[in-house]
C-alpha cells in the first residue's frame, strides 16, 4: 500500500505521466460505462440510411457514418473492442514471454539457448508483417487479432526478463539465497521476479500503446472484426471512401486512437522515471 | 443460312459518328498522346484464355483481337476478325472467313491460329472455359486453308456467336516456341503478348500495370480516327481516393465507371472530368446457398428477401444512382419481364415466412467482399433487418479471391453473399442460364439452385434458334426464380465513366466497360 501511495505521489507530481494515467483512465471509464455515455447506444448494430454522412451537431457529436449510425457512440464501444483486445493480447504475451525469459535466463544450457533461438527467430521478422500473415491466415475476427498479436509480442517479454534474470543472478541477495539452499523456482519467483518487476511494468505499459495501434492496423487492414464492428482501425478503413467530404468520419476514431496510444506512451514514460532510479530526474529531488 | 454478311461497316459509321461529335467542339489537336487509366485490380496476368472478368478486361481487347466482337450500348455483335459467319440450318456449323490481318510479330493470322487459340482455351480449363465446354469439343475446330475456320459444335447453341468475341485469337507459331514443360505458353504468355490487337505490350509488371504502343498495321486501320493515341498504359491504383485525385490532377486520364455515388459526384464537380452515365448491364444481388439448411426451404429465403431495406440501399446509401432490378435480368436486356413487382421491405411478411419455415432456424453467415465498401453496406442492411425479425447472422469480409473460391466449394459458400453479375456477352443466359442451370452447379451455379421447371426453360432457351421462344422462356424463368426467392436481387447499375475532360471518342459497351482505346483521342 505504501508503494501505491508512493507512486501515486510521484505521478501527481509528473505533470506528463499525470496526464497519461488520466487519459487511460478515462479509456477504461469510457469502455465500461459506453451504454450510459452513448447518445444512440442502438447504433451499434442498428442503421438509418436516411441518416448517412450527417455532419457533427447537437444530436451526433462526431456525426453519422455511411450507414447513418451514430459515430460517436460507436467510438464509445469501439474502445472496448481497443481495450479488450490489448489487454488481453498484452496479458497472454506476458504469461508466455515472462516464463520463457526467467526460465532461460537463470539456467544456462541448450534448453535455455534453444529458448532464446526461438524468440530471436519471431523477432527476426518485422512484427507488423507476422501479425499480418497469421491474422490473414486464420481469418478475420477479434480472437485472430487477439492470437496473432499474442504471438508476436511475447518474445519482447522474454527478451527483456532474460537480460533482467541474467543481470540479477550477479547480485549477492540472489547469490545469498541459493547459498542457503532454495530452491530454482523460489529464486526465480520469490527473488528475481520482483526485483525486476519493474522495468516489466514499464515495458506493459508502453507496450500497451503499440499493440493498440498494431490491432487499429489490422483492423483498417481488414483482418479485424468484420463489419459492422465499431473497430476503430475497420472504421477509419470504411471512412477512406468519403474523404475529404465527411472529415469527421475519419477524424473521430483516428483522434480516439492518437490519444489512447499517447496516453499508455506518456503513463509508460512516466512510470520508467519513477520506478527506474538510474533515470528518475533531478527535479524529483 | 447467312448472317453478318456485311463487312464491319457499321462499327466505321458509329466510330464516325462519335468522333464527327467530339471534333465539333474539340480544337485542331495535336497527334497521339498517352492515355494513363488507373485500373482497380491488379493484372496478375495478361494471358487472355487465362481470365475472364470485367475487372480486367482491358487487355484482352485492347492487345488481342476474336473473331467477333461486341460494341456500343445496347451491345451489338459485329464481325471483327472475321469478316463474314455462314451458320449452318442445323445450327451445328460456323464457318468464319477471315480478313488480312498481322500479329504483332508481322505474321499473317491465319484460320489454324484460331483453331489453336480455342482448343488451347479448351485445354486450360480456365478463363471463359465454361462457356464452350459441352459445346465444342477439342480438336473439332478445323483450319481447311489459311482464311477459313469451321466449329462443329457438339449440340446447338444460341449463345456460341454471342461468346466468339471471348476467344481471343493468339498467335500459334509463337506461343508454341515459348511452351515450357508442355504448359501451352502459360507462363510466357502470362506476361507477354503473341496477338493481333490495336495496341502492342511494351512493358509490364504485375505490381504497377502494362503499358502498349499503337500497333500501326492493325486490321482495322487507323483512318477511322484522328490523332488515335500512341500509348495506353492501364496502372493499377487500388486506393479509390488516389484514383480520383489522380483523375481530378489530370494525372490519370480514366478509371472505372463503377465508383461509390460520393465519389462520382465529388469527380463531377471537378472542371478536369467528365462523368460520362449510361445505362449497364450489371445486377447487384446476393447469392442464396440453396442447397443448405435453412435456406433449402423457400419461406425462409422470402424472409430473407424481405427482409432487406431495397429503397435505403438504392435511394440513400446510393443516392438513388442505380434502378431497382427485382429479378436477376438486368431490366434492359430482352427477357426481362416488365411486369414484376419482386419483393420490398416488409418486415411482417419477413415475419409471416420465417414462421412458416420447417427447417431449424440458425445463425447465418453473411458474405461480402473486402474493399468493396457497398457489399459491405448491403449485408449490414440485411443484418440489421434480421435483427429484426429475430435471425442471427455474422458478416464475413473477404477479398474476391478468396471469396470467389469459396463460391465454387458447396461446404464453404456463404449463406448469402452479396456480389454483381457483370456482362460477359449481351444475351440473358449470361445472367439465368449460368447462375441458375443445374448443370452450372458449383461451377457458375453458386447457389446450387436446381429447379426442373426453370431448368427445362433455360436449356431449351440455350439451344433454340426462335428468338419469341427464348424471350418467353426467359420471361417465365425470371418470374419463377423471382417466385422462389433464388437469390435476393436487388438493382441493375448504372455506368459512371469518369474521364479527363480532353478524352474524345470512347465507346462505351458493357462487355468491355469503355476500355477499348483505339477509338479514343486526347485533345
Amino acid at each position: 500500500m505504501a508503494t501505491f501511495r508512493f507512486l501515486l505521489r510521484k505521478l501527481a507530481a509528473d505533470r506528463t505521466a499525470a496526464l497519461g494515467a488520466l487519459i487511460v483512465v478515462l479509456l477504461v471509464a469510457v469502455a465500461i460505462a459506453a451504454p450510459v455515455l452513448s447518445t444512440h447506444p442502438e447504433d451499434v448494430t442498428e442503421f438509418h440510411p436516411p441518416e448517412r454522412l450527417l455532419g457533427p451537431s447537437g444530436d451526433h457529436y462526431f456525426g453519422t457514418d455511411r450507414m447513418g449510425s451514430d459515430v460517436y457512440s460507436r467510438i464509445l464501444f469501439g474502445a472496448r473492442i481497443t481495450i479488450s483486445i490489448a489487454v488481453i493480447a498484452i496479458g497472454v504475451s506476458v504469461l508466455i514471454g515472462v516464463p520463457v525469459g526467467l526460465v532461460a535466463g537463470y539456467y544456462r544450457n541448450w534448453a535455455s539457448d534453444a529458448l532464446m533461438r526461438v524468440s530471436d527467430i519471431f523477432l527476426a521478422v518485422p512484427q507488423i508483417v507476422l501479425a499480418i500473415a497469421i491474422a490473414q491466415t486464420l481469418g478475420p475476427s477479434i480472437e485472430n487479432v487477439i492470437l496473432a498479436l499474442s504471438a508476436t509480442y511475447w518474445p519482447f517479454w522474454a527478451r527483456l526478463v532474460y537480460a533482467e534474470t541474467r543481470s540479477a543472478l550477479n547480485e549477492t541477495y540472489v547469490e545469498a539465497s541459493i547459498a542457503l539452499g532454495a530452491s530454482p523456482w523460489r529464486v526465480m519467483l520469490l527473488h528475481v521476479l520482483p526485483n525486476i518487476s519493474s522495468s516489466l511494468i514499464v515495458r506493459t505499459t508502453i507496450g500497451m500503446g503499440g499493440t493498440i495501434l498494431t490491432a487499429a492496423v489490422l483492423g483498417f487492414l481488414g483482418l479485424g472484426p468484420p463489419a459492422p464492428s465499431p473497430e476503430w482501425g475497420r472504421t477509419i478503413a470504411e471512412s477512406r471512401e468519403f474523404l475529404p467530404e465527411a472529415w469527421w468520419y475519419a477524424t473521430a476514431p483516428g483522434l480516439a486512437i492518437f490519444l489512447v496510444v499517447m496516453g499508455f506512451n506518456l503513463l509508460g514514460d512516466g512510470l520508467r522515471d519513477i520506478l527506474d532510479p538510474r533515470t528518475r530526474r533531478s527535479t524529483d529531488g | 443460312m447467312r448472317l453478318f454478311d456485311h463487312s464491319p461497316r457499321l462499327v466505321r459509321l458509329a466510330a464516325a459518328a462519335v468522333l464527327a461529335a467530339g471534333a465539333a467542339v474539340a480544337a485542331p489537336a495535336q497527334a497521339g498522346g498517352k492515355f494513363i487509366f488507373a485500373n482497380s485490380s491488379a493484372y496478375d496476368t495478361l494471358d487472355p484464355h487465362a481470365i475472364f472478368d470485367v475487372g480486367r478486361v482491358a487487355s484482352r481487347i485492347n492487345l488481342y483481337d476474336g473473331l467477333m466482337r461486341w460494341f456500343d450500348n445496347p451491345p451489338h455483335l459485329e464481325p471483327w476478325l472475321a469478316e463474314k459467319v455462314d451458320i449452318s440450318d442445323d445450327g451445328l456449323t460456323y464457318t468464319f472467313t477471315l480478313r488480312d490481318a498481322k500479329f504483332h510479330d508481322g505474321s499473317p493470322v491465319e484460320a489454324s491460329d484460331v483453331a489453336y487459340s480455342i482448343d488451347r482455351i479448351l485445354e486450360m480449363k480456365k478463363g471463359a472455359y465454361s462457356l464452350f465446354e459441352g459445346t465444342v469439343a477439342p480438336g473439332s475446330t478445323k483450319a481447311p486453308d489459311a482464311k477459313t475456320v469451321v466449329f462443329t459444335l457438339s449440340k446447338p447453341s444460341a449463345i456460341f456467336l454471342a461468346t466468339v468475341p471471348e476467344i481471343h485469337v493468339v498467335n500459334e507459331e509463337l506461343v508454341r516456341a515459348n511452351e515450357a514443360d508442355g504448359d501451352l505458353g502459360t507462363a510466357w504468355l502470362s506476361k507477354n503478348d503473341a496477338g493481333s490487337g490495336s495496341f502492342r505490350l511494351t512493358r509490364y509488371d504485375p505490381a504497377i500495370g502494362w503499358q502498349a504502343t499503337r500497333f500501326e498495321d492493325h486490321f482495322f486501320g487507323w483512318d477511322m480516327v484522328e490523332d488515335p493515341l500512341d500509348t495506353i498504359e492501364f496502372r493499377t491504383v487500388v486506393e479509390i481516393n488516389s484514383r480520383v485525385l489522380g483523375l481530378m490532377n489530370g494525372d490519370f486520364h480514366g478509371t472505372d465507371g463503377y465508383l461509390p455515388q460520393d465519389q462520382v459526384k465529388r469527380l463531377a464537380a471537378s472542371e478536369n472530368v467528365v462523368v460520362d452515365e449510361q445505362e449497364s448491364m450489371r445486377i447487384f444481388y446476393s447469392i442464396i446457398h440453396n442447397g443448405r439448411p435453412p435456406m433449402n426451404d423457400v419461406n425462409f429465403r422470402k424472409a430473407l428477401s424481405y427482409s432487406f431495406d431495397y429503397d435505403g440501399f438504392i435511394d440513400n446509401i446510393l443516392s438513388g444512382s442505380v434502378a431497382r432490378d427485382p429479378v436477376p435480368l438486368p431490366n434492359n436486356m430482352w427477357g426481362a419481364p416488365a411486369d414484376v413487382e419482386g419483393y420490398t421491405y416488409d418486415l411482417e411478411k419477413a415475419k409471416e415466412h420465417l414462421a412458416m419455415v420447417k427447417e431449424e432456424v440458425r445463425e447465418i453467415t453473411l458474405g461480402a467482399l473486402a474493399g468493396y465498401g457497398q457489399t459491405e453496406q448491403a449485408a449490414a442492411l440485411l443484418q440489421n433487418g434480421l435483427n429484426k425479425i429475430g435471425i442471427e447472422s455474422k458478416i464475413v469480409s473477404e477479398t474476391w479471391p478468396v471469396a470467389s473460391g469459396k463460391m465454387r466449394d458447396e461446404e464453404q459458400m456463404y449463406d448469402p453473399l452479396f456480389l454483381w453479375k457483370s456482362t460477359y456477352y449481351a444475351d440473358p443466359n449470361n445472367w439465368l442460364g449460368e447462375m441458375y442451370a443445374c448443370e452450372q452447379i458449383g461451377a457458375r451455379n453458386n447457389s446450387w439452385y436446381c429447379n426442373e421447371e426453370v431448368d427445362a426453360l433455360l436449356s431449351e432457351a440455350r439451344t433454340s434458334t426462335d428468338q419469341a421462344l427464348r424471350k418467353a422462356n426467359y420471361e417465365k424463368a425470371n418470374r419463377l426464380l423471382m417466385e422462389d426467392a433464388a437469390g435476393i436481387f436487388v438493382y441493375n447499375t448504372k455506368w459512371f465513366g469518369p474521364f479527363n475532360k480532353d478524352v474524345k471518342g470512347v465507346r462505351f459497351s458493357p462487355i468491355g466497360n469503355g476500355q477499348e482505346m483505339r477509338w479514343v483521342s486526347m485533345d
